[in-house]
């Protein structure tokens, strides 16, 4: 048996303090325990993307993080990210562009952008492709996606 | 809510839940009492002649629409939405839309085929008008004026001084109800103002603002979670399992075995994925030597001993003349899989003697009718609620896991169970899209016209869908009881599976087509997104190019003059135009240019696309690197302009992954593709330039847009490379071959 002791973070802004054993998968308390819908089980294995979520603003894959890796810090979901009040501008894009078939890619696609975009605000299309490529879509909605994070990005400089 | 609960009361709650729900969201779920009881008198809205089947519209004006199709990411719930709303005259915010339910919504069987439209949305803009038309008639008696004197806008009534509105004619009247009798002509094209006009689908805002969107998402109060432990051949038996350590580990519930059917059950996901991994390790499982050696597939294939042969065409003897000239060709095309990027997932719950299954399949009803089947439970024990998934391209495991949850939510009455496949499992257990080789024989005239073309497709099932039978899913071979596997189904040949396409759609003098069917597949396959259309064209055009070229006949002009449709023309010569056409081959220093181009008819009856796909090659490391696919497409009338385009690009990089990367590897003794590392699919890096115009043509019937490309994308890239290397790409993957 693995270790338990309380580990405490902070998830969209509310403080948690998850009780699972060491060794657990961060996804599964976030889909599980808190019942937030964004990340999603893709492969399990950290090769597709589609369970990104923000550790203190990096794009980590929740599916090979273990829940004692984000003691003390600050997680970001896409359920957090903005609502359809106040959202955020990369959802805005998303939405404006169509950017999903499925959409099960999409919560990768947005983290994975919002973690590039915070340290790249004036992207060309070549350092987007590069920066989402491995993030997977099976759909084919790739042009949809790229057109997204680009407007997404024009909106979040337009915003600081 | 009371089991007893009639009709029309249940008919007001979901009126009134949906009617809520209708203001924030289109795609609602009906409320968990409902789903609960009230369950008995929902029988009488079975069929689907009812208006009521369709439409519904409350006191407030609020309409809920009822559809059998699923929406997996195409789009169709907002085309529905659309039609309806034009129809009626009702603005699209006061539209809900149920998703199929069996137990209230209409039986539309599967989703497949790229017919939804057709089928689905065309009743929905009969049943529109003539629910409009009997509200009409209802406020013309009451205005005392003729029905033409009245006008609609936004579900008021107006005679130009006086105004009813829906809502409250079903209040003083009642409910629109009865047989569609099929008395009212539906809008003219030019009166239409929703349809045919780009809307956002409604659907992805709930994805984007993640609000649970899909079964995956889904917690149900005590719901524990399950996996299944599978052998390592596709045909291993259980032979020993030891379940007395992992009946310890914590949190796990129960451990069912059933013949060779092994599965966990445990509070937590993680719990139930450790417990499985720790139950695979122990279980012992006979190993099967029976795959082929996938080096020599083609050949496998092609001198099977159990092929059943069918001419399809055959217009007489070919006569070679010392005018004509003979080229032939054959072509291959691997397993390929669906690989949607999220793993399947079934959800079911044995309530109080009902079985209730949440699943993303293509069709709910079949899918009842399997399990009840399976189970030996009356199908009015079963209820069916579709609820997205991750892409879905044809028949994926959708279906075998929702039965596997349900034989364990049987095993655990009164608990909800989700069991959720990983990563290997569905790249190693999905039924894969068929193997396929297509061998072709032409002779030319001195004309330069094809005088005798003579196609052998030889092949697997493309469906092994749910037939209600019983025996068509995974679990029905390793259960116990020596069930009886259900042969695939036979696809009739108007629309084919294996030989979908294979009749190529040009006029040539004398054709024979012949498919040679091989019932038992080494590896499990079934519907894969256009079936056999996939291989079919890209023979087809694969080999119209290389006769053009043979007989140095621009292809372009070869393929017009063998065509007499001008539908089919008119698209080959808008791509022409869009990609500026031109025969020469150009080159750089290391780069080699070339470009190619294919058109087929889906089905031969469904929408037309020609494509167009620019590449170069890199003679250096023999790199591929697609840079632009131009595509032209007629698919009748379109509903959402945008959404079509949307399915049509996804079709076209889609059908450029399997191109280019995709086959399932396999050892004679199991499957090696299992992960996206062994099963590699086209990156954001790699994703060439899409240019796609479509067609208007509003006043034609619709013909679906959401296969369209996936056949001649193959060949256009394969006759590219052609022009780029003089060498021609008869097998796929593509990429394996530099
Ligand atoms: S689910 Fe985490 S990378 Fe695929
Ligand atoms: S939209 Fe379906 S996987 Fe990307």
């Amino acid at each position: 048996m693995m270790a338990k002791s309380t580990i405490n973070f902070i998830v969209n802004g509310s403080k948690c303090e998850c009780d699972l054993p060491s060794g657990t998968p961060l996804l599964y308390y976030l889909r599980n325990d808190l019942e937030l819908n964004g990340p999603k089980f893709g492969c399990g294995l950290g090769q597709c993307g589609a369970c990104t979520i923000l550790v203190n603003g990096v794009a980590t894959r929740s599916c090979i993080t273990l829940v004692e890796d984000v003691s003390d810090a600050e997680v970001i979901t896409l359920d957090g990210l903005g609502s359809r009040e106040d959202p955020h501008p990369l959802q805005s894009a998303f939405i404006d562009q169509q950017a999903a078939q499925c959409g099960y890619c999409m919560n990768g696609m947005i983290m994975t952008a919002v973690g590039f975009l915070a340290k790249n605000s004036t992207p060309t299309e070549g350092e987007i492709k590069e920066a989402v490529s491995a993030n997977l879509c099976r759909c084919g909605t790739h042009q949809r996606i790229i057109a997204a994070i680009k407007q997404g990005a024009k909106g979040m400089a337009n915003e600081s | 809510m009371k089991a007893d609960l009639n009709h029309d009361a249940l008919r007001r709650f979901i009126l009134k839940a949906a009617g809520a729900a209708a203001l924030t969201m289109h795609f609602s779920f009906l409320p968990q009492e409902l789903m609960a009881s009230g369950l008995k008198s929902s029988r009488s809205l079975k069929g689907n002649s009812n208006l009521e089947n369709w439409i519904q519209i409350d006191e407030r004006g609020l309409v809920t629409i009822f559809t059998g199709k699923v929406e997996f990411g195409q789009g169709i719930g907002t085309a529905l939405v659309q039609i309806a709303a034009d129809e009626l005259d009702v603005a699209i915010e006061k539209i809900n839309l149920i998703v199929p339910d069996t137990d209230i919504s209409p039986d539309e069987g599967y989703t497949v085929g790229s017919q939804s439209v057709q089928l689905s949305g065309m009743a929905m803009r009969q049943v529109s008008a003539e629910v409009r038309r009997i509200l009409l008639e209802r406020a013309a008696s009451i205005f005392q004026v003729p029905i033409d004197k009245l006008s609609v806008a936004d579900g008021v009534i107006s005679d130009g001084s006086q105004k009813i509105t829906y809502g409250q004619l079903i209040s003083i009247k009642g409910d629109v109800v009865g047989n569609y009798k099929q008395v009212t002509v539906a809008k003219k094209a030019a009166d239409r103002k929703i349809s045919g006009r780009s809307m956002g689908r409604l659907d992805i805002p709930c994805k984007v603002f993640a609000e649970g969107a899909y079964l995956h998402d889904m917690r149900l109060p005590g719901m524990l979670h399950a996996r299944v432990v599978r052998p390592v051949s596709q045909g291993g038996r259980l032979i020993a399992v030891d379940i007395t350590s992992v009946i310890k580990m914590p949190g796990v519930k129960k451990i069912i075995q059933d013949g060779s059917f092994l599965a966990v059950v445990a509070e937590r996901e993680e719990q139930a994925i450790a417990a499985a991994e720790n139950l695979s390790e122990t279980a012992v499982w006979s190993e099967l030597q029976d795959l082929p050696d996938q080096d020599s597939l083609k050949f496998f294939i092609m001198s099977h001993p159990e092929t059943e042969r069918e001419i399809l065409v055959d217009m007489g003897q070919e006569e070679i003349s010392t005018d004509t000239k003979t080229y032939e060709a054959c072509y291959f095309r691997p397993y390929q899989a669906h690989a949607p990027v999220g793993p399947s997932i079934g959800v079911a719950h044995w309530d109080n003697g009902r079985l209730k299954v949440w699943s993303h399949t293509q069709g709910p009803y079949p899918l009842k009718r399997e399990i009840s089947s399976f189970l030996s439970l009356p199908e009015e024990k079963i209820r069916v609620i579709h609820k997205g998934g991750s892409g879905c391209y044809g028949h994926n495991p959708a279906d075998d896991a929702a039965l596997e949850a349900a034989i364990i939510a049987c095993n655990m009455p009164g608990i909800p169970i989700r069991l959720q496949w990983m990563r290997q499992e569905e790249f190693k257990w999905e039924p894969y899209g068929s193997a396929m080789v297509m061998d072709v024989r032409a002779s030319m005239n001195k004309d330069g016209s094809i005088e005798n073309w003579n196609y052998n497709v030889h092949g697997f099932p493309h469906s092994s869908r749910p037939s209600g039978k019983g025996g068509s899913l995974l679990a029905t071979r390793y259960v116990s009881g020596n069930r009886k596997v259900t042969p695939p189904r036979r696809i009739p040949s108007k629309t084919g599976g294996l030989d979908r396409n294979a009749r190529p759609y040009y006029d040539f003098k004398r054709q024979k087509i012949t498919k040679n069917f091989i019932e038992k597949s080494p590896l499990r396959t079934s519907a894969l997104r256009s079936l056999g259309a996939y291989a079919n064209v890209f023979a087809v055009e694969s080999f119209m190019d290389e006769l053009a070229h043979q007989t140095g006949q621009d292809p372009v002009r070869f393929r017009l003059r063998h065509l007499k449709d001008e539908r089919a023309k008119a698209v080959i010569k808008k791509v022409a135009e869009m990609a500026e056409w031109q025969e020469e081959r150009e080159a750089s220093e290391h780069m080699a240019f070339g470009r190619g181009i294919a058109f087929s008819r889906y089905k031969n009856i469904g929408g037309y696309l020609a494509v167009c796909v620019a590449l170069n090659v890199d003679s250096r490391n023999g790199q591929i690197t697609v840079s632009d696919i131009y595509a032209a497409v007629d698919c009748g009338e379109i509903i959402n302009p945008d959404g079509a385009l949307n399915q049509i690009e996804g079709g076209l990089l889609q059908a450029l992954s399997w191109t280019l990367y995709e086959e399932v590897n396999f050892e004679i003794h199991k499957i090696i593709s299992e992960d996206w590392v062994t099963y590699p699919i086209l990156t954001h890096d790699r994703v060439p330039k899409l240019h796609v115009h479509l067609v208007d043509m509003p006043d034609a019937p619709p013909l679906g847009a959401g296969e369209v490309a996936q056949g001649p994308l193959p060949a256009a890239v394969a006759n590219a490379l052609y022009q780029a290397t003089g060498k021609r790409f008869r097998e796929l993957p593509i990429i394996e071959q530099k």
